[in-house]
């Protein structure tokens, strides 16, 4: 017996299948990584919900009844990096933890280690973010982050410790996304089932692919920014700092080049869902696959090439206003694209309306909205105007909430039963659509107004004429926040049990995942499907 | 022989890195002309980790395990990450044991003899693992079983 052999391994290992908590934190599984992901923007969804609920009570009346402006500040900045950072973002990587494996036909990510690592970075971060709230309750320090999620030198280099913890948490959110990132590219370019090319891929992964890349083009000038934030709090320098040769408006070029693409980061993947869902309760396949696929890249290109129109009114050369402008505008061609897409893939189609389906409906018309008031924004002589206005609040939260935290619900209906097992309750589905878009409408489309009328952004406080409006919108605001407590019920229930779900859960439904039993076992595609 | 799915050649791995590299560097340098060097650090720091999981990738990319049974000898030859691996066992002392985790392991096999033991099959799925399974028992440590011929088992895919 000749033989060159090592000790012999693995022989004392662990056994037992860890159960508890532990299970959780060394999960490698794609699927339960997913569904952490997700439990956990719903979490964060609900307190950001909460924050904002008490925002909006303050505004029911003018004048200042339940918090001070500098508590108020702080509610609005958590607020939008929470909703941003730890509930939108966390909800597109959880789907795409769930869905691209099964899409793709892999066994799992790529890199299943480092996937653990992303998800379990968050509730650090998250931690890091509000915990300043609970300091001060205690007397340390002033409160979270005062200054507005965008954070603008010079008021964050004299903002007090709130700052020094968003700056770590972003970096720490920073650093989940960027494995996060890494992940889904190689695995989409390396785990794909032998015969699926690029142009064969679902159009989910597609989108999730150009948001990944965004993510890593711009994630570092982000980080970059934020330290530098510190070191000019903390270390003397003076990037920001005019007085020191320092310049302030390079902070807002730094986060916007950042800021801008972070929409198309939470907006591609659920761009990316619409097709499938549309296609599904059409009963047709998805029109114009290329012409979207070519639109999601060509945004997510000039989505890096746009980011100073967010900042129009802060003194920039005729000539880059020009050119920021037009770009802009630019932007909406291949996204009108996508819209026909859309519509054509309706078109005469079998159309039926399960929940999913409505979602997606509310979808497209209100981003729509978001789109056109969108290019009003665009404009560079009628931003000087709306710059800094309530118009500008109902334009993004009909972006992010109707195009994002809608689409993220499109997605978590549609492909619930399927993770679940179990068929989600329709009739509250129902419900639960109709009173988030009757509400939605009833608390953002009045802000466009009193916007339009001059009510500034950020303030606890305003003037009598806005009084009717902002009533109203507090009503929708907090119709919208306990109505989504019948999401968490949906979900609830369907995790707990319910009528059976088959592997096609949809007859229309087209693709990988669906070939899967429902729930899918814990490792699928352990042989890769061929795709014709 | 078991390999695991890849589907990115080296050369469109490079070209991948390339680009990513390219465009974050280029980046970086245009905001450390306007006076914002320190974005360089972190552009650098996500290039390695994205090198890195490239790297990770590609050093598995020949991953494969290779089980060849005579009449005397078993021999297993392993590439881990370009690391060969190889072992030789008697065949008819060869055990085969195979371990049942309730969880997300599944199977493990394992040969062993002389108090040595190595695992096998890491790279099958739980399928090919019983067939492999079924056939090793007809073919270890039991002569009496044993027939003469060459055999080089078709597992994996």
């Amino acid at each position: 017996m000749s033989q060159t052999t090592t000790a012999p391994h693995d022989t004392h290992h662990d056994t037992h299948y860890p159960g508890g908590i532990t299970r959780w934190l060394t999960t490698t599984n794609h699927k339960e990584i997913g569904s952490m992901y997700l439990i956990f923007a719903l979490i964060m969804f609900f307190v950001g919900g909460a924050m904002i609920l008490a925002v909006r009570a303050e505004l029911f009346q003018p004048g200042l009844q339940l918090m001070q402006p500098e508590f108020f500040n702080q509610l609005i900045g958590i607020h939008a990096l929470i909703m941003i950072f730890a509930a939108l973002m966390p909800a597109a990587t959880g789907f795409a933890n769930w869905q691209i494996p099964l899409m793709i036909g892999a066994p799992d990510m790529a890199l299943p280690r480092i996937n653990n690592l992303g998800f379990w970075l968050l509730p650090p971060a998250a931690i890091l973010l509000t915990l300043p709230f609970l300091l001060a309750v205690f007397g340390i320090g002033d409160g979270a982050l005062n200054t507005g999620w965008t954070m603008y030198a010079p008021l964050s280099v004299q903002g007090g410790i709130g700052v020094d913890f968003a700056i770590f948490s972003i970096h720490i959110l920073g650093i989940s996304s960027i494995l996060g990132s890494i992940n889904v590219i190689v695995t989409i370019f390396n785990l794909r089932a032998p015969g699926m090319t690029m142009m064969k891929l679902p159009i989910f992964a597609w989108g999730w692919l150009i948001t990944a890349f965004l993510l890593i083009a711009t994630i570092p000038v982000l980080a970059g920014a934020v330290t530098m934030l510190l070191t000019d709090r903390h270390f003397g320098t003076h990037f920001f700092n005019a007085a020191g040769g320092g310049d302030p408006i390079l902070f807002q070029h730094l986060f916007w080049f950042f800021g801008h693409p972070e929409v198309y980061i939470l907006l591609l993947p659920l761009w990316g869902l619409m097709p499938h869902v549309l296609a599904t309760f059409s009963r047709k396949p998805i029109y114009g696959y290329k012409a979207q696929v070519y639109s999601f890249i060509a945004i997510g290109l000039l989505s890096v090439v746009v980011w100073a129109h967010h900042f129009f009114t802060a003194g920039l050369p005729v000539g880059a206003l020009l050119y920021f402008m037009y770009s802009t505008m630019a932007i909406s061609l291949p996204l009108a694209v996508l819209f026909f897409c859309w519509i054509a893939t309706m078109w005469k189609g079998a159309m039926t309306f399960e929940t999913p389906m409505l979602f997606a409906q509310g979808f497209i018309i209100m981003f729509g909205v978001a789109g056109l008031t969108g290019l009003v924004l665009a404009d560079v002589a009628a931003d000087a105007q709306y710059h800094h206005s309530y118009f500008v609040i109902a334009h993004f939260h009909f972006a992010l909430f109707a195009g994002g935290i809608m689409g993220v619900m499109t997605g978590v209906y549609y492909w619930l039963p399927k993770w679940t097992g179990h068929m989600y309750d329709e009739k509250l589905g129902k419900l639960h659509f109709w009173l988030t878009v009757i509400s939605f409408n009833l608390t953002f489309m009045p802000q466009f107004f009193v916007g339009l009328a001059g009510m500034p952004r950020r303030i606890p406080d305003y003037a009598l004429q806005f009084t009717e409006f902002n009533a109203i919108s507090t009503v929708g605001s907090f119709i919208l926040g306990f109505s989504q407590l019948i999401f968490a019920w949906v979900i609830y229930k369907c995790i707990k049990g319910g009528e059976k779900a088959e592997g096609r859960v949809w007859e229309g439904a087209d693709g990988l995942e669906w070939e899967l039993s429902s729930p899918p076992p814990l490792h699928s595609w352990n042989t890769p499907p061929v795709v014709k | 022989m078991a390999r695991p799915n890849h589907a990115l050649s080296m050369l469109q791995s490079r070209v991948l890195m390339l680009a990513v590299a390219g465009i974050t560097g280029v980046i970086a340098l245009a905001f450390a002309a306007v006076g914002a060097w320190l974005v360089i650090p972190f552009a650098g720091l996500e290039i390695v980790a994205l090198w890195l999981a490239l790297r990770h990738l590609q050093r598995h990319a020949d991953d494969e395990e290779r089980l060849d049974i005579d009449d005397t000898q078993i021999s297993i030859r392993r590439h881990t990450a370009g690391r060969v691996e190889h072992y030789q066992f008697q065949r008819y002392w060869a055990q085969l044991r195979i371990e049942h985790l309730d969880g997300r392991s599944g199977t493990r096999l394992f040969l062993r003899s002389h108090g040595r033991e190595v695992e096998i099959g890491r790279l099958l799925t739980e399928e090919q693992k019983e067939n492999l399974a079924d056939d090793l028992k007809t073919r270890l440590g039991a002569v009496e079983q044993q027939r003469i011929r060459q055999i080089a088992p078709e597992e994996g895919n």
